[in-house]
């Protein structure tokens, strides 16, 4: 879910921009973001871009979309897609329209970081003795709380008000936000955990070779 | 000029394991020469290709490009002259393409290899090549064509002595495709260049070098002495039977034919 | 140069957002939106109708919402217009402007280059998912989930199959080029 412009107050979004942009700094020395991984990066994100196209049909002719991003954390590491998922992020705003851009850094820290993180070091938590577990929980627990986050963060907008007591940027409170973001997204994180322990198993067993490779 | 001798080359599948992709290959090719690479598709011609370009090593044999040994180790030495003097199409003219604007991607390669008078020389390949409106234009907002002519005057604007082209005649249309055999007939620079497009291969070039489905050369010579022979053209699997109508009568021969 | 006046307009239009979203007038707000029309007369109707598409979703239903709300508390109208006005405004000038520019040449050369390649890129598996898509209506009677998965996995193979292949190929090109000074 990608928030617009418009609905955050600048005293959330800008100190936003700065941590998400410090974390892509971060993340260009750690993955050493030399000329030849540029490709390897590219690649990634369009990987990313398509899992996020992909739409869980559901009863009525509504969909939900998935995100993907843990399992392109387990596969690939977690500062190659949180990279990555950052990109798509990126263009998705300046290119597509989709997702505002002032709200990008918000976006970027709640869907490619917490996601990649949470989804990556809850799998590596559980990987020795009960994988299929860990596959099922990373990426439910980072759906989840990239949901909550973003709840949190939309529900803080109503404290936000005028100096007459009015309100000015997103309207609802937490109270509000939270329950109303976070229950359908735990539907979709369940799906999504579904949907990854299958593809996991299906990748190990028929494109081994990218198991091989070093962690990236 | 290119020396190619014993030349094997293994790849991965997707389980890891390692299967031959080309075996024992050897063949030379002067100064000036126009050479077609025939084969059916996974015989291993774009492999051949990448590793002419240096971009892929040989596992067995020697390749030598000027009488100079190309090796990952050899090739360091002498990156920027073997890369400017031997350019190469690949299938995918995406692939090739990585800068901000038309200009920055035909500019790219003349500011790498320290050419003077850039400017000058992007706008007049642009100007030849029907790109001068598409200057300023991201390359990739534009149709596959276009970019594949973008990518060719970005290759060719730096006066290479060698093309390498892979498959070009996959994604060009028939009026592309006619304009670059009359740009490449123009140019008098070695040519090598892939296809299964067997009705083009004869444009092409003259001499044909054939890539069995076994990864193995089986023919190098004369285009139109291999295009007649039929147990050579079986044998490469660049030829087929199937039923067909002359004037109401069904029968079935072998026919040289488009797969494109 | 062009790079040059993209980048001023860009960083220009880094500003105008930061300002709209620190003033809270509406006529201020509404005021701006008209100067944007004006300057936009060419292209009116076609940002216009994009505007409105994009933000139509979340701010109609955040506004039905609060609306809603008003059965339990006091509606704020002034608010509500100054939201969606807001919202609009910032949706319009960010469409008019990515219009105006070329994107890629804001950033660095390094950093665009990234860009464009990931571009590229999203560009075309946007293109090949949608084929894929059609590729399955087109051969489904009825839709089941066991049918979707399935196709689900041999897309994402698919997918992640190109995605190596691509980064491969398009570091050959890349050194092929001379762009790696190994």
């Amino acid at each position: 879910m990608h928030i617009p412009d418009g609905f955050i107050s600048p005293i959330t979004y800008v100190p936003a921009i700065v941590v998400a942009g410090s974390l892509l700094f971060v993340a260009s020395k750690r993955i050493a973001f030399d000329d030849e991984r540029l490709p390897f990066l590219a690649s990634l994100s369009a990987l990313s871009f398509v899992l996020m196209m992909i739409a869980i049909p559901l009863p009525g002719g509504t969909s939900a979309h998935l995100s993907g991003i843990a399992l392109l954390a387990i596969l690939f590491g977690p500062w190659s897609a949180f990279s990555a998922a950052s990109l798509v992020l990126i263009v998705e705003a300046l290119f597509f329209g989709e997702g505002g851009v002032s709200t990008l850094g918000i976006n970027i820290l709640a869907i490619a970081f917490m996601e990649s993180f949470l989804g990556y070091y809850i799998f590596k938590l559980f990987e020795k003795k009960r994988e299929t577990l860990g596959l099922f929980l990373a990426p439910l627990v980072a759906v989840v709380s990239a949901a909550a986050f973003i709840a949190l963060i939309l529900g803080l907008q109503s404290l936000i008000v005028s100096s007459s007591g009015e309100q000015l940027f997103f309207p609802f409170s937490i109270s509000s936000t939270l329950p109303a973001i976070i229950v359908p997204h735990l539907f979709i994180g369940v799906a999504e955990g579904l949907i990854t322990v299958v593809i996991y198993r299906y990748l190990k067993k028929n494109f081994g070779v990218i198991f091989e490779k070093e962690e990236r | 000029m290119i020396k190619v001798e014993h030349l094997a080359f293994d790849y991965k599948d997707f389980k890891g394991r390692e299967k031959p992709l080309l075996e024992d290959i050897s063949f030379t090719i002067e100064e000036g020469e126009r050479v077609v690479l025939l084969g059916v598709n996974g015989s291993g011609k774009s492999t051949l290709l990448k590793i002419l370009d240096g971009l892929l090593f040989a596992k067995e044999g020697a390749y030598s490009y000027k009488e100079q040994l190309i090796s990952k180790k050899s090739l360091k030495k002498i990156t920027k002259t073997f890369r400017k003097e031997l350019v190469f199409l690949m299938q995918d003219p995406n692939t090739l393409l990585f800068n901000a604007t038309v200009y920055d991607e035909i500019a790219f390669g003349l500011i790498e290899f320290g050419f003077e008078n850039v400017k000058e020389r992007v706008e007049a390949i642009a100007q030849c090549f029907g790109l001068s409106e598409y200057l300023e234009t991201p390359p990739f907002y534009l149709s596959g064509g276009e970019k594949q002519r973008v990518v060719l005057a970005a290759l060719l604007v730096i006066e290479p002595e060698v093309i390498l082209m892979d498959e070009p005649s996959a994604n060009l249309d028939p009026l592309t495709t006619g304009w670059l055999i009359d740009l490449l007939n123009e140019m008098h620079i070695t040519t090598i260049v892939s296809t299964h497009n067997l009705s083009l291969a004869t444009e092409f070039g003259n001499r044909a070098l054939i890539l069995s489905d076994t990864h193995r050369l089986i023919y190098d010579g004369d285009i139109t002495t291999a295009f007649e022979d039929i147990e050579l053209m079986k044998q490469a699997k660049l030829i087929h039977k199937h039923k067909h109508k002359h004037a109401n009568e069904t029968h079935s021969h072998y026919h040289l034919h488009d797969w494109c | 140069m062009k790079k040059r006046r993209d980048r001023v307009l860009f960083y220009g239009y880094l500003c105008l957002v930061l300002l709209f979203t620190s003033i809270h007038n509406t006529l201020l707000l509404g005021g701006a939106l008209l100067v944007l029309f004006l300057l936009s007369y060419k292209e009116f109707f076609y940002l216009f109708k994009k505007s409105l598409l994009s933000v139509v979703m979340f701010s109609g239903f955040i506004s039905l919402t609060y609306l809603l709300s008003g059965i339990f508390r006091e509606i704020d109208y002034h608010f509500l217009l100054l939201l969606n006005l807001r919202v609009f405004l910032l949706s319009y000038l960010s469409f008019y402007i990515f219009e105006q520019i070329n994107i890629f040449n804001i950033f660095s050369k390094r950093l665009s280059r990234v860009l464009a390649l990931a571009f590229s890129q999203i560009h075309q598996y946007k293109r090949f998912f949608i084929e894929f898509k059609h590729g399955t209506q087109s051969r489904w009677a009825s839709f089941t989930y066991s049918k979707w998965l399935l196709s689900l996995k041999s897309m994402i193979f698919y997918f992640l199959n190109k995605s190596l292949h691509n980064s491969q190929e398009i570091t050959m090109g890349m050194r092929s080029r001379g762009f790696f000074h190994d």
